[in-house]
């Protein structure tokens, strides 16, 4: 079956007060409307599926595949952004405060782009998981995620503590 | 919805720390004290729900709080320096809204109402993974609060903790515990209570312990005595014309080499005492581990790699291993050789003493800053090196996917990444051991350098004698040695101390699904099964089952239809009590299956899997494999019961055919049919067959039919199967769909409901097999 690729110029996303994401399409209006990444680490911005909320997991609901969210007005990218942001929403870490390695659990303080908060992460490749050279995506305990996108680019307090672990 | 801002207020909350709050329902002061800011009365919160973000997606603090009328927001933020500070306010009556709702997304949950009237969906707060469990506690309450307009304890003893999803909570700490917890959290294990936990284990084995303790404290003894008198005594009294023993060479020669193979031959014996006393400690602790693993409820096993459990028996108890055989008595032994050889020395010596110990910061530096290099090292070329492996193993695994694509040079190169990226790191620790090594060296050989320079003063003054030096120097290397040990093992001692920490983790896990203290046995079961308003989810907030009811009289036949996720398998898997229900209750023969002992339950029900395992060993050795005592007649009368016999016959050793493990020379079918024979056997009165005749071609599936047609007589039976042809002998069907169950009837009452899921479903069947040229062989 062939992608389904959204026309751009047809697209208008909407808000409505209590936040939730609208769609009008083709001349079709939708309420409701769920975004999803197809590939979340590798393109997160590209290959948006977007569709109508879901009475069944398995039913297709799809109304068609965004390509590419910078082909979107304005205007739509905003609404994308935000609602993308929200769903796949994972704090990125700009500072280690401390980190404890104690028993098979690293202990750290963070500072997010979403406020400071103190994680526990099982000290396992599994939850440190390296993208790339540069980039780590910690899961947390309880199954949370964090991500460093430039290990490099840490200040340098961090990156030592970070070698513990890494 | 109502808005209301706060009253100006100046006040400053502080937040307790996150995650760590009381039960549902609790509202710690600082909110308490700003509900009067927003006109609520303490008395009138029934429930209440922390979430751990603020409306802005940032780490915060916000509250839901229930009232007998409205559910509440108060979402606070964060003010730096200040704390947490109480914003805005909103009120949702319940009249104007439904249900409120969790929605899981991949890294946090949100939780939503929606307008009656408008549709309209409003969300009301988020949550970070953490808090799943208790916002799924939280909402099942506001639906008992909804609907009565009160809450009482009792409510929540009944579809609270207990039931699967309540929040258990740390003993020491208060915190969330995981479900791999026992009663403390992970954060609160204590180190010492581990170490002495193991030392328990060695309590069995007095005797050894104290041998091999004598034996290397003796070894040691011997060891930095020998040195003394190839030193001191045969320098300075043997050889000097003064010496007490003066030209007794070969006697004092004779001595060093029999003190020397004493020291050896004792650390040999110890060692040999201790390998005994350590595999035993290591056996036990391995099958307390199996052991324990086994009691387990399937869940645990599913949340966890299979790997990863082996990896826990076996390297775990690897580590654990080391602990034992070369951790403590090298420890014990390196201990004493310092202490006395220090002591030895200062009799000697004070001022060189002193000397010699000059180096040890310097070489204990050295080691901590150098060797969790080395580690990390060493860990890193572990992952390579199990990187390797599972690039070998994919490949051979997969190996007829290999061949069909033709993709054998890209194996190749894959393994060749692999294998050199594992080389690099070889290399690399070679070159710094390389390098480090001779570097320590340096500074032992510093220390010696001081002992000869400063006892060679000595000499000169006459306070040395010469045999007391080479004594000295000897010594100096024999204190080295063990710092070095001793620095570079603590990692080690932790890594073991944690090994053991993990496998008696394990050991103390809590089945979610216990045996209750005092179960209720019956010799037989009627086959009675009932259902009451089962509710059950895997994971909180997404419900597999809502509200299913159903009443089966003993030897009734119930076949189970459905879209594949609709929630059949799961309905079994609670029935026969592989996970415990949310709420509501299971009943057999009237008992509720929570009541009834394991051994009872097993017996009564025989489960028929779609993937069957068969163990290694004789197909015998299989269909007996729940009745280990089952003679040939009944074997083969099973078999044949389940339309084996005539495969099994066909087999080279008929009954005695040794099947390795997972059966490849067996087809699908046949698999299922021994696994068939094996529930046939146990003769239960209580017969579960999920997909059991999936494998089998329609003929054999026919033939089964027919002996299970005699077979079930009496029984009651619950059959899942995607050909519902199979179904057509049922006495009822149930359909289920989204977790609940939409028909109810015969194959031909349900399949004169137009439009209903069960005619769909056969109507696509007989349509798929019309195409095929087949026709559907009943008497329609």
């Amino acid at each position: 079956m062939a992608i389904e690729f959204m026309k751009e110029n047809e697209i208008r996303f909407g808000r409505t007060a209590g936040g939730i994401l609208t769609l009008e399409y083709m001349g079709e209006s939708y309420p409701d409307v769920v975004l999803q990444r197809a590939f979340p680490l590798s393109k997160p911005m590209e290959y948006i599926s977007v569709k109508t909320s879901a009475v069944h997991k398995d039913m297709s609901n799809e109304l068609g595949i965004i390509r590419d969210i910078r082909l979107l007005s304005d205007e739509n990218r905003t609404h994308v952004e935000k609602e993308l942001a929200d769903r796949y929403f994972v704090p990125i870490i700009t500072k280690i405060e401390t980190l404890k390695d104690d028993f098979g659990h690293v202990y750290m303080d963070v500072i997010t782009d979403a406020g400071k908060r103190s994680i526990a992460v099982p000290n396992s490749p599994a939850n440190f998981i390296k993208l790339g050279g540069n980039r780590l995506l910690l899961i947390d305990f309880d199954g949370n995620r964090y991500e460093i996108p430039e290990i490099s680019a840490l200040d340098r307090k961090s990156k030592k503590l970070l070698e513990v672990v890494i | 919805m109502r808005k209301r801002k706060p009253k100006k207020n100046n006040k400053v909350y502080s937040p307790k720390g996150q995650g760590e709050h009381g039960p549902i329902g609790y509202i710690p002061p600082y909110i308490e004290e700003c509900l009067s800011t927003y006109k609520l009365k303490k008395e009138d919160v029934k429930l209440s729900l922390m979430m751990d973000f603020t409306m802005d997606f940032c780490f915060g603090e916000s509250w839901l709080i229930a009232t007998p009328g409205e559910l509440c927001v108060i979402s606070g933020e964060n003010v730096p320096e200040k704390g947490w500070m109480p914003g805005f306010y909103d009120i949702y009556e319940y009249e104007k809204y439904k249900d409120l709702v969790c929605e899981n997304l991949p890294t946090s949950g949100i939780l939503s109402l929606k307008n009656i009237e408008t549709e309209e969906k409003i969300i009301v707060g988020r949550i970070s993974n953490g808090k799943a469990r208790e916002a799924s506690m939280f909402i099942k309450h506001l639906g008992i609060l909804r609907e009565k307009g009160d809450i009482t304890l009792e409510d929540m003893e009944e579809h609270g903790p207990g039931h699967g999803h309540g929040p258990r909570s740390c003993k020491k700490c208060g915190g969330p515990l995981k479900p791999h917890n026992g009663e403390v959290c992970d954060k609160c294990v204590d180190k010492k209570k581990v170490f002495s936990r193991l030392m328990e284990y060695a309590k069995h084995y007095k005797v050894q312990v104290i041998i091999t303790l004598s034996l290397l404290l003796l070894s040691a003894l011997f060891m930095v005595v020998g040195t003394y008198i190839s030193g001191k005594i045969y320098m300075d009294e043997v050889l000097n014309p003064e010496g007490k023993y003066y030209g007794m060479i070969f006697p004092v020669v004779l001595l060093m080499i029999a003190v020397s193979a004493l020291s050896k031959f004792l650390d040999a014996l110890s060692g040999r005492v201790n390998a005994k006393f350590a595999s035993d400690v290591i056996y036990r602790l391995k099958t307390e581990t199996f052991a324990s693993m086994q009691k387990l409820s399937i869940k645990f096993f599913t949340d966890r790699e299979t790997g990863n459990l082996m990896t826990r028996i076996n390297n775990d108890s690897n580590e654990v291993q080391w602990f034992f055989i070369d951790g403590i008595p090298r420890a014990i032994l390196m201990g004493a050789q310092l202490v006395s050889a220090i002591i030895i020395m200062a009799m000697m010596s004070p001022l060189v003493t002193v000397l010699v110990l000059i180096p040890i910061p310097f070489l204990f530096m050295f080691t901590r800053t150098f060797m969790p290099r080395f580690f990390k090292m060493f860990r890193r070329s572990h992952k390579r090196r199990s990187d390797l492996n599972s690039t070998m193993n994919n490949s051979f695994a997969g190996r007829k996917v290999v061949k069909a694509f033709g993709r054998e040079e890209q194996e190749v190169e894959n393994f060749d990444d692999k294998s050199i990226d594992f080389a690099t790191v070889e290399t690399r620790i070679s070159k710094t051991g390389a390098t480090l090594f001779p570097f320590a060296g340096t500074l032992m050989w510093i220390g010696s350098l001081l002992v000869y320079l400063v006892g060679g003063l000595q000499i000169m003054n006459g306070n040395l004698l010469f045999g007391e030096l080479t004594t000295m120097v000897s010594y100096a290397g024999m204190l080295y040695s063990p710092i070095q040990w001793f620095t570079g093992m603590i990692q080690h001692f932790a890594r073991a101390l944690q090994a053991a920490n993990r496998v008696f983790e394990v050991m103390d896990s809590v089945s979610d699904v216990p045996e209750k203290d005092n179960p209720y046995v019956k010799e037989e079961l009627t086959g009675h099964v009932k259902l009451e308003n089962v509710c059950f989810s895997y994971i909180p907030n997404v419900p597999v089952l809502t509200d299913v009811s159903l009443d089966v009289k003993p030897g009734e036949m119930i076949g189970i239809v459905g879209h594949s996720g609709a929630g059949k398998t799961t309905l079994i898997n609670l029935i026969t009590r592989m996970y415990d229900v949310d709420s509501g209750g299971i009943y057999i023969d009237d008992v509720n299956v929570k009541d009834y002992s394991f051994d009872c339950l097993r017996r009564g029900i025989g489960i028929v899997l779609q993937d069957t395992y068969l163990f290694t060993g004789t197909v015998a050795d299989n269909i007996a494999y729940a009745k280990p005592g089952a003679t040939r007649d009944e074997i083969i009368a099973a078999a044949k019961d389940a339309c084996a016999h005539n495969f099994i016959m066909n087999l080279s050793d008929g009954y005695d055919t040794y099947i390795g493990g997972g059966a490849q020379s067996l087809s699908g079918g046949e698999r299922q049919r021994i696994a068939l024979a094996r529930a046939i056997l146990m003769n239960p009165k209580i017969l579960v067959l999920d997909e059991a005749t999936s494998a089998v071609d329609t003929k054999t599936e026919m033939e089964i039919q027919s002996a299970m047609e005699k077979f079930s007589k009496g029984r009651t039976t619950f059959n899942i199967a995607h050909r519902l042809s199979t179904l057509r002998n049922a006495d009822r069907l149930i359909v289920i769909e989204g977790g609940k169950i939409v028909e109810t009837g015969t194959h031909w009452e349900l399949s004169k409901i137009e439009g209903g899921v069960y005619k769909r479903l056969y109507d696509i069947q007989k349509e798929a097999l019309k195409v095929r040229g087949l026709k559907e062989e009943d008497g329609n």
